[in-house]
């Protein structure tokens, strides 16, 4: 049996009286790759604010690796296994494209050489190599999106969030992303992707979760979930 | 340019600072270089602070100010060389520092410039009322760290005081901290989540830029030889941002152009009179504004970068 590498109970997030995530529980196994999908408004994304621990939990329990990091900052030491990438390119403007992606190592106790070094190395995998050293804000959104994913490969957590990977990204680009995924899942990360691209993130999880209204609808294989007329009624709502 | 040639820079300001002393030049000339290094170093720190960690502090000022009449204290009061004051006072102002960074992780926007400023404002007042101790409006002195009315040694000073900012400066943005620093300015919320320590970044890039701002304040102190509390006016802090603006905030060399252009500009018009300079000044600020947004050297270098860039860009599409 695959280990656990992330278990939420109870989580519970409100902003004044409005729950946001109420009441999530949520596990993830080693190599495991769940698509997280719902309505705009569902709670995805804060959904995965409270696993990164940008956001604090009103109620439940969150184990990441064996750690319990519920509460904890993003730059506590024990949440160091877990990678998230951002739904608007999550880059910094003025550095560069090398530069971005070395802040993954940086922030992970990597010298700047050594995280320099392997930044480029991973701008090349996804094809980016000629633009290492242009500031982010030159380049498409796209190309972004890419940098912001290519830290994946810095990284090499045990568990990584993807927040809409693909948004924006021509399909050459996301069959890379899909390669690299699926290499980095068959080794044993385990993947929560929220994508609004169905056909895509269905052809790559074993599972997936519906979120609506802050609660899981439901969940299944990706042939259950798309024959499933609940799921058609809450987009639809 | 590689990292080797930033240190080169740093190296030419030393050498430079001891080849003017040996050739000799006018005390007027020798007075606009010396306070020049003064300015480059207040300059110079406030772009670290504000264009490459986004911490828009309007006490920098104030801090030179602290580190000043630091100096003077400690010269008149306990008899401390003035030199020993280059490493205690940096120190001191480094804490205040320290203590402004915990005040910026508490605010956002506009309110770290009002609350920094407000800083500054109350530390004049206190200037001007402590007159038994500050000499008030009619200033505070304290003896000259060389006998003598001979410039060499402060231009000797002033070159290898320029020269340890870049290199300090070399240090932070090649380093680690540079680039967190960096990442804190573009995208502070991004930042956090990856996992950047935003509370050690915001207080080391105040502690090390006061202790900078301290370091000028020493030197300061120490070549006029007499303080009063002008040296904090508001027109003062307009004019060591203004430097940096125009020269190029977020440039590792903003600072220096913008002082070259501020500083030659005040001589070659201050025949007009104060008033006139200071309206010279903003009308070439406003048209920097307006033509180059980033300022003088950003504008230059994006060009040159640019070119560079399309034609690395065209060889690994053809290859």
């Amino acid at each position: 049996m695959k280990a656990i590498v992330l278990e939420a109970a109870g989580l519970q997030k409100a902003f004044g009286g409005n729950r946001v995530i109420d009441g999530v529980d949520f596990r993830l196994t080693a190599g495991e790759l769940v698509a997280l999908v719902g309505p705009n408004g569902a709670g995805k994304t804060s959904f995965l604010n409270l696993i990164s621990g940008q956001f604090r939990p009103n109620a439940g329990t969150i184990v990441l690796d064996g750690h319990d990091v519920t509460g904890l900052e993003p730059k506590a030491a024990k949440r160091r296994p877990l990678f998230r990438s951002y739904q608007n390119g999550g880059t910094f403007g003025k550095l560069t494209a090398v530069e971005n992606i070395a802040m993954t190592g940086l922030v992970r106790d990597m010298d700047r050489k050594t995280a320099e070094t392997r930044a480029a190395e991973a701008l090349r995998r996804v094809g980016l190599g000629p633009v290492a050293d242009w500031p982010a804000e030159r380049l498409s959104g796209g190309q972004r999106k890419l940098i912001d994913f290519a830290r994946l490969l810095l990284a090499r957590p045990a568990v990584a969030l993807l927040d809409e990977p693909t948004a924006g990204v021509n399909p050459v680009i996301m069959e890379v992303m899909r390669s690299i995924i699926a290499e980095m899942r068959d080794a044993g990360t385990g993947f929560i992707v929220i994508s609004h691209d169905l056909p895509w993130v269905f052809g790559l999880c074993q599972r997936v979760v519906v979120l609506a209204a802050g609660k899981v609808l439901t969940m299944g294989t990706p042939d259950e979930i798309s024959a499933d007329s609940r799921v058609r009624e809450a987009y639809l709502a | 340019m590689t990292k080797s040639m930033h240190y080169a820079i740093a190296a030419i300001f030393a050498v430079s600072g001891v080849a003017i002393a040996s050739i000799g030049v006018k005390p007027i000339f020798a007075d606009l270089l010396i306070l020049s290094a003064y300015y480059l170093l207040l300059a110079g720190s406030w772009n670290l602070l504000a264009g490459f960690a986004g911490q828009y502090s309007f006490a920098h000022v104030g801090l030179a100010a602290a580190g000043a009449y630091g100096t003077a204290a400690i010269v008149n009061a306990f008899g401390v060389s003035g030199w020993l004051a280059f490493l205690i006072i940096p120190v001191f102002t480094a804490a205040i520092g320290g203590l402004l960074g915990l005040v910026a992780l508490r605010v956002r926007g506009v309110q770290l410039p009002l609350i920094t400023f407000a800083f500054a404002g109350a530390f004049a007042v206190f200037l001007a009322a402590a007159s038994d101790i500050t000499g008030g409006s009619m200033g505070m002195q304290l003896p000259k760290l060389v006998a003598g009315f001979d410039r060499s040694p402060y231009l000797i000073l002033s070159g290898l005081l320029v020269a340890a900012f870049f290199v300090i400066q070399n240090l932070v943005l090649d380093g680690r901290i540079g680039l967190l620093m960096q990442s804190v300015r573009d995208e502070e919320e991004v930042a956090r989540g990856i996992g950047v320590d935003i509370f050690r970044i915001k207080v080391y890039a105040f502690m090390i830029t006061a202790g900078l701002a301290g370091l000028a304040g020493a030197f300061y102190a120490n070549y006029v030889g007499v303080l009063a509390p002008s040296m904090l006016s508001m027109s003062e802090m307009g004019m060591v941002v203004a430097m940096a603006v125009i020269g190029g905030l977020g440039h590792r060399y903003g600072a220096l152009v913008g002082v070259i252009v501020i500083r030659s500009l005040e001589h070659f018009v201050r025949g007009f009179g104060a008033e006139y300079t200071l309206v010279i000044i903003t009308a070439v600020a406003l048209l920097v504004v307006l033509f180059f947004r980033e300022g003088i050297i950003a504008a230059v270098g994006k060009r040159l970068d640019r070119s560079v860039q399309q034609r690395r860009w065209a060889s690994a599409k053809a290859s």
